[in-house]
């Protein structure tokens, strides 16, 4: 055979639609026949072949795909001219070449798999089925060198089989069931070998002498014939021929015989095992069942040449010129609406590479495939409906038809110049390199105390705003407090603060609060928003991730070490391939394993495919500032992003996983009762499904330290182990199926729907992707997020700096700095704070520093009629800006002003019904996604789903009620009135002026003191009464009043 | 437009004079300038202007209560039909393989338009006539909680805005002081259910439904121990005060008013809610009609008579969360378990909605998030057998708020595996559901992430043939 079986092209559908006209004979041979040769990405849904049921079911498990053509970019061809050439030169030399690997490739997965199976039109049950498949195994090493032969033996595993029953992904097809195929040898001559075979039942096998070679092309024939007559005997006797000669049929390669088998045959499908590892790849193809030997062996059987696709009997057999043929047509027919960056719904004809699927993964058409082509498919359709040019337009002449195909099965030659491939570039100001500006001299440089007013100045100047004064100093020191550490200054804080009366007052205030190991816990939230994390799995079940909170506290300790950011985003991309080694690269990668664990365990492709969207969604959006998730379906609407860009990030992932994984520092942290900060009904419902796991056998207890994060089996170190995950059903580690994992295009963002394989790369519009990316790659992409030209990473960090201090960004759609996104109010500013950031070695605290020692920071908030009617949004910063608390600091406020914050930083979390034997910052509160701590639901905090650049303010009446009413609250109150009570002693006026002081950091007025004693002393009789008006109020009344005070904007307000 | 409004309204930094609760506000603004007939928020005239979701969580066989198959009786033990199981999608767990199960219940034509409904649901039946029963329902997705997700909020990832929180969103609540959107839980078995069936999304956080215990009411209406209504008073006029002062000192300011308004409301909820709550308010008949004096039925009973309660008071929408109907094995005394359970209330919430009035403006829907197989899961024998999950196929029901009663649409195949006639989506019956309300799906919008983002994402088309 040879040759011929594999190059011939062959219309399918053709044949499908007119069975056998001429162009097959001996037709009445052909049971079943599919030549396995499909357009990309449609192995599902394609219903070619003749004889089969329906089109061919796949595994979830690893989906067989489809040999892409062309290849995608190899190193050498990544420019796009390469490609072209490499594809036109491809096709001068002859198809041989080109479809040499045409097919179906079938991977192993190290575990039992049906990757693809198919139902006959009809169940056979004749007396003799003769079967035909070609084979090609290519072995583990094949790109690297062309040995033929194995060193070594390495066993493999394939079968065909034949059965009754479809049976499910993992089914084995091996209890008195036929399958032909590919073996270890146990005994014989060849034990110990890999060869062909036959068995009926795993017992019953009849070994040939064939050894299997690595990259050699077999063609592969067996019969099945029936013990006895009629339509309950089983096909009990099985002969196989590899590579045979028609004059075979009486010398077989092998034969057995067996008592018990199967009767009818309805489902054929292939099976890779234990064996079959990943790196294994098997292409196959021209699959035939027929009633006689020479029958399926004759590749006459098969449609014998591509005919040119005539249409309504026109055939196009001149050659056809692009420039005067193809192009006029598609200008005048197509170019209308899918030409340029824009097209109707997302489809660009005037692209060479978009006809093969770049961006999108949806194929148009293949050169010399005018029979698989979507397009001709398109422009032919009887009806209006699925015709394109659409409905009012006239459909093409059947001339226009034929020559288009003509064009295409004649190799698609395209005219470069003509039509060339445009750069993806923008002229979109966040995809500009930093531009370092200077400084602006400012008109009003008595009000510049750090470069960052001179830009705001300018801006107040232009627009003729005029700021508001500098704030009292101890309104200061309280919103640099909360800003800062996320907590109130104490009467003792404030009282130190006011004292220093030293020109850099507020510059060491500032340092003391940046130096506070609480202001990681305040910054470190932020971050925590972004990345999505939380405790659990999510979804369903929202199973608890018990060393989740390792990563909570890798957070607060990068912020309080000010960790240059690049070097923190490279921790938490690519914490795993780090070398050296060390546990807190580990925990950092929490960043991706915060992603949530889909419900959808029943289809293991979607659940692993929401989990890589996850992952790139907060990638994108944390990091980059894009809004890449509509993407994962089709091209962005808005900005120059591509899908193929999409899978590109996504390919960055693909070889990794979620997990607990194993820590090395033998001093670690390792506490194990979890009962002891995982709530009660989480840690039973987690208990119980731990119990089912070891009944299982799919979970052994755990007696390392670990943490919850992600892993490559590819690039990770390999001395991390992976324990187990506590899940409904644990997600697929494979780590020979991961290592070979590769990007693809999913058509249509349906994980049921692979398209053409992607190699990482970032948005293509931000610059080239290396070819030699490779190895640690997502080390290098996270190199490259750190890189001084990265126009969008710095930008993205100090906005984001700038929106958690004013409540606004200077670009006001923080995670959105694509073209939709908005202007910054202040670009200048922007570019010399990103520019700032990275000649500072990425430091955090150093943006702080220009932000909160400028006048813009430090201005009352005031109202000013003529600014309002300029800027009625206060964006250009002319008075501080109102911004309530998040939920986390209101809570940690109340705790400090009744002195009861337990201030430990790091470790375990408490879950909320504990909350009161440890009032810790409500940080440490356990963050399981399905049931958030109280005051966290209350007040607007993120659920962990999503990427959160920043909170909602909301204001409903559950608020006013929570602080009301709230068992918390009641407690706080009667703990701040006891407080009072001690420090004031029995007197009124003094318990008024503490309480404030403690809440507000201030004193009461007149009228105030007036107001709180209505509370205090309600009844007028009693407070006249002589001696007793300055005796202090009952503890029940002082509670109330204290209660109250926890209630005013004032006190959840950012003075 | 007018939704724009209610934004900038609620967005802008510096609003001028004293501002009730933005929503509030909102419900003047839009009097004035809206038609008479639409519905404040509302894009065209509403038929229903509350609506009720009785969600039956771990999905009732369609085949056991309102999509009879006589031939899964005459099939009962054997192999699906390759004719039929050709057809069923290729979803994980469709049971195609195993044995067909006829349904344990029998079936009896009621009403005038003689819909037959099954022993489950005697009571429910005798208003099939103002019932519209949807039997072609379908998805693909064979597990609860992501089919919650889609069931509730159109995507199984859990992260959009569910039905009732873009309801609630879209058209404000006219309860001055209860939450527009609340949900109840009963009979909750096995973990905890899913938070996007009733989360905001990314909308913000006050368009959620509120979780109500129904023993409760109304979380933190309840004083500490030892307040009293004036304690309570003297404090809200101190945060007042102090609070217009604050206000006083730095200039006008939408939110910081809001956040003051939003006390009195709470004061007012406070208040109301335990009213509200109250069901010794009710007359003996009232509660007994319910099912409160029955062991089976008084949790949702009580969930039913207080959502009638609740419709009366403006309520936009309320979420009755059933759960225990996952029947893998001993199907029958399962769902009699269920039928028992719910069967009464339903039928005693629509009736007295009937004779108050309230039937004609409040939609009602039943369903879960997907239905069960027409075979058996497993090889499971006599009593013991059970149906596996089957999104391929099932039904729903509506009633009111502009339904045409008395209807059936769609059909499913002889066995009740897949729709072979209209077959109609989750997002079909949302683009249905906020039709009724008055919106239209496409135009309800709000801006996440710089996109403006609709509440039926993935199509769906309103089922006119719904309505009268």
């Amino acid at each position: 055979m040879k040759d011929s079986g594999i190059t011939i092209l062959l219309c399918v559908l053709m044949l499908a639609m007119a069975p056998c006209t001429g162009v097959c004979a001996g037709s009445d041979d052909v049971i079943a026949l599919d030549v396995i040769d499909y357009p990309l990405g449609s192995l599902r849904r394609a219903d070619a072949g003749i004889g089969w049921k329906n089109s061919w079911k796949t595994s979830r498990a690893a989906i067989p795909f489809i040999v892409p053509y062309p290849e995608e970019e190899s190193p050498a061809q990544t420019n796009l001219g390469g490609l072209q050439s490499g594809l036109q030169s491809g096709l001068q030399s002859g198809p041989q070449s080109s479809d040499k690997n045409r097919g179906v490739t079938i991977k192993g997965t190290g575990a039992r798999n049906n990757p693809m199976r198919r139902q006959l039109a009809e169940p056979l049950d004749q007396k003799e089925v003769y079967v035909r498949f070609d084979l090609h195994y290519r072995g583990p090493d094949e790109a690297e060198s062309n040995s033929t032969k194995p060193t070594g033996v390495d066993p493999e595993f394939l079968v065909l089989w034949l059965d009754r029953l479809e049976g499910g992904d993992r089914s084995t097809h091996s209890a008195n069931v036929p399958n032909i195929g590919v073996h270890l040898a146990d005994r014989g001559p060849k034990k110990g070998r890999n060869v062909f075979m036959v068995r009926i039942g795993a017992a019953n096998v009849a070994w040939s002498k064939v050894e299997l070679k690595y990259n050699h092309t077999y063609q592969i024939v067996a019969r099945l014939t029936k013990s006895g007559d009629g339509p309950r005997a089983d096909y009990g006797r099985m002969d196989l021929w590899v590579d045979p000669h028609p004059g075979d049929l009486g010398s077989p390669d092998a034969s057995i015989s067996s008592a018990q088998s199967i009767s009818q045959i309805q489902w054929i499908g292939f099976s890779t095992g234990l064996k079959t590892e990943a790196s294994d790849q098997i292409v196959v193809r021209n699959l035939t069942l027929g009633n006689s030997f020479n029958g399926v062996l004759e590749d006459s059987l098969l449609p014998q040449a591509d005919a040119p696709r005539g249409y309504k009997g026109i055939v196009w057999d001149k050659p056809v010129d692009f420039k005067h043929d193809v192009y006029p047509l598609l200008k005048s027919r197509c170019f209308d609406c899918h030409e340029g960056a824009k097209p109707e719904s997302g489809y660009r004809l005037d692209v060479f590479r978009e006809w093969l699927g770049y961006s999108s993964g949806e194929v148009f058409a293949e050169p010399r495939r005018s029979h698989h082509s979507r397009l001709i498919d398109i422009v032919a359709a009887e009806s209006e409906d699925d015709r394109m040019p659409p409905a009012g337009d006239d459909p093409l002449s059947d001339t226009e038809i034929a020559m288009l195909a003509a064009w295409i099965d004649q190799g698609m030659k395209w005219d470069d110049e003509l039509l060339p491939t445009p750069r993806r570039e923008s002229d979109h100001w966040a995809f500009q390199p930093i531009d370092r500006p200077a400084i602006p001299r400012a008109a009003d440089h008595d009000w510049v105390k750090t470069p960052v007013d001179a830009f705001i100045n300018r801006a107040h100047r232009r627009e003729g705003l005029e700021p508001a004064p500098e704030a009292a100093r101890a309104t200061l020191v309280r919103r640099l407090y909360l800003d800062l550490i996320g907590l109130p200054p104490t009467p003792t804080e404030l009282d130190a603060a006011l004292a220093d009366t030293s020109p850099n007052a507020i510059d060491h205030l500032v340092e003391h609060l940046l130096d506070s190991p609480h202001y990681g816990e305040r910054w470190g939230r932020y971050w925590l928003d972004l990345a999505r994390w939380a405790e659990s799995q999510g979804h369903q079940h929202d199973i608890v991730r018990p060393f989740a909170w390792r990563y909570r506290d890798y957070v607060i300790n990068a912020f309080n070490k000010d960790k240059s950011y690049g070097r923190f985003l490279k921790e938490q991309l690519a914490g795993d391939e780090l070398q050296p080694y060390s546990d807190e690269n580990l925990i950092a990668t929490g960043f991706l394993g915060a992603a949530r664990i889909s419900g959808n365990q029943e289809d293991v492709a979607i659940q692993r495919n929401d989990v890589l969207v996850d992952i790139v969604n907060a990638t994108s959006s944390a990091i980059l500032g894009l809004t890449m998730e509509c993407a994962q379906c089709h091209n962005h609407k808005f900005d120059p992003v591509s899908q193929r860009d999409y899978y590109r990030l996504q390919a960055f992932f693909v070889r990794g996983q979620l997990g607990n994984l194993s820590l090395r520092d033998p001093d670690a942290d390792h506490p194990v009762d979890l009962g002891n900060w995982i709530p009660t009904p989480a840690y039973d419902f987690y208990k119980k499904e731990v119990k089912t796991l070891v009944r299982k056998k799919l979970y052994t207890a755990m007696d390392t330290p670990h943490t919850w994060g992600f892993l490559s089996a590819a690039t990770g170190d390999p001395e991390i182990k992976r324990l187990p995950v506590v899940n409904r059903k644990p997600i697929i580690w494979q780590p020979a199926a991961l290592k070979e994992a590769r990007g693809k295009i999913l058509i249509r963002g349906d994980a049921g729907m692979p398209g053409q394989d992607v190699r990482p790369g970032w948005p293509e519009v931000l610059g080239k992707t290396p070819t030699s990316l490779d190895t640690k790659r997502r080390s290098e992409l996270a190199d490259w997020m750190a890189d001084p030209d990265n126009p969008l990473v710095a930008r993205v960090w100090v906005n984001r700096i700038w929106q958690y201090h004013f409540g606004s960004g200077i670009v006001p759609t923080a995670s959105d700095f694509g073209v939709e996104g908005a202007e910054p109010t202040h670009p200048e500013l922007l570019d010399w704070l990103a520019s700032e950031l990275i000649n500072n070695g990425w430091s955090t605290k150093s943006i702080h520093r220009v932000i909160v020692l400028s006048n813009t920071y430090q201005q009352q908030r005031k109202f000013h009629v003529a600014n309002a009617s300029i800027d009625p949004s206060n964006r250009l910063l002319w008075n501080w800006p109102r911004r309530r608390l998040e939920a986390e600091s209101i809570r940690d406020s109340v705790l400090v002003v009744t002195g009861e914050l337990d201030r430990t930083v790091g470790g375990v979390s408490i879950p909320p019904e504990r909350e009161e034997q440890a009032l810790r910052r409500t940080i440490y509160l356990f963050q399981q996604r399905s049931s958030m701590p109280s005051v966290m639901e209350m007040f607007d905090a993120p659920e962990g789903i999503a990427s959160c650049s920043r909170r909602s303010v909301s204001t409903v009446a559950l608020q006013p009620l929570f602080m009301l009413n709230s068992q918390f609250m009641a407690r706080r109150a009667a703990a701040l009135a006891n407080v009072v009570a001690k420090e004031s002693g029995d007197d009124l006026q003094r318990q008024i002026e503490v309480a404030f002081r403690r809440t507000l950091s201030r004193g009461p007025d007149a009228r105030e003191r007036e107001l709180a004693e209505k509370i205090l002393l309600p009844d007028d009789a009693s407070r006249h009464s002589g001696q007793d008006a300055n005796k202090g109020a009952s503890a029940s009344r002082l509670t109330q009043f204290c209660h109250a005070l926890l209630n005013l904007n004032e006190f959840v307000y950012i003075p | 437009m007018l939704i724009h409004r209610r934004r900038m309204l609620q967005e802008s930094a510096l609003g001028f004079g004293s501002l009730a609760l933005t929503s509030m506000l909102l419900r003047d603004a839009q009097a004035n300038d809206a038609s008479p007939t639409v519905a404040p928020g509302a894009h065209h005239p509403a038929t229903a202007k509350s609506v009720i979701f009785l969600f039956m969580s771990g999905a009732p066989g369609q085949t056991d209560t309102f999509d009879p198959k006589p031939s899964l009786a005459k099939l009962d033990g054997q192999q699906v039909p390759d004719s039929i199981a050709a057809t069923v999608p290729n979803i994980p767990r469709s049971g195609v393989g195993s044995k067909l199960f006829a349904s344990p219940f029998s079936f009896r034509q009621y009403g005038e338009s003689g819909i037959p409904v099954s022993s489950l649901y005697p009571r429910t039946a005798e208003l099939v006539d103002d019932m519209c029963i949807v039997r072609s329902m379908n998805h693909r997705v064979p597990v609860h909680g992501p089919g919650e997700c889609i069931a509730l909020t159109g995507t199984g990832v859990g992260d959009r805005p569910s039905m009732g929180a873009w309801m609630n969103y879209g058209l404000g609540s006219e309860a001055q002081d209860l939450p527009g959107f609340m949900v109840f839980l009963s009979n909750v078995t096995g973990p905890p259910p899913q938070l996007p069936g009733w989360s905001a999304g990314f909308l913000p956080a006050q368009y959620q439904g509120t979780l109500v215990d129904g023993r409760k009411g109304v979380p933190y209406t309840d004083m500490p121990s030892g307040y009293t209504e004036t304690d309570r008073r003297r404090q809200l006029d101190f945060i007042s005060e102090l609070n217009h002062r604050h206000i006083g000192r730095q200039g006008p300011d939408s939110e910081l008013e809001a956040r003051i308004a939003s006390y009195e409301l709470g004061y007012r909820m406070q208040a109301s809610a335990p009213e509200t709550f109250d069901l010794s308010r009710e007359s003996q008949h009232t509660r007994e009609m319910y099912g409160l004096d029955q062991k089976e039925t008084s949790e949702f009973g009580t969930h039913c008579l207080l959502a009638r309660r609740l419709v009366e008071r403006g309520v936009r929408c309320i979420q009755l969360r059933n759960g225990g109907w996952d029947a893998h094995s001993g199907l029958e005394s399962n769902h009699l378990k269920g039928g028992k359970r719910t069967d009464q209330p339903i039928a005693a919430l629509l009736q007295d909605l009937k004779q108050r009035g309230l039937l004609e403006s409040t939609l009602v829907v039943w369903g879960g998030e997907f239905g069960r197989t027409p075979t058996i899961e497993g090889s499971r024998t006599g009593k013991s057998r059970g149906r596996d999950h089957s999104p391929a196929g099932y039904t729903m029901w509506l009633t009111g708020g502009g339904v045409r009663g008395g209807q059936i649409i769609g059909a499913t195949d002889e066995l009740g595996y897949v729709p072979i006639e209209r077959p109609l989506t989750p997002a079909d019956m949302h683009a249905t559901l906020l039709h009724a309300m008055g919106i239209d799906q496409h135009r309800l919008s709000w801006n996440h992430n710089n996109r403006d983002e609709i509440p039926t994402v993935f199509g769906g088309e309103v089922i006119q043939e719904v309505f009268a």
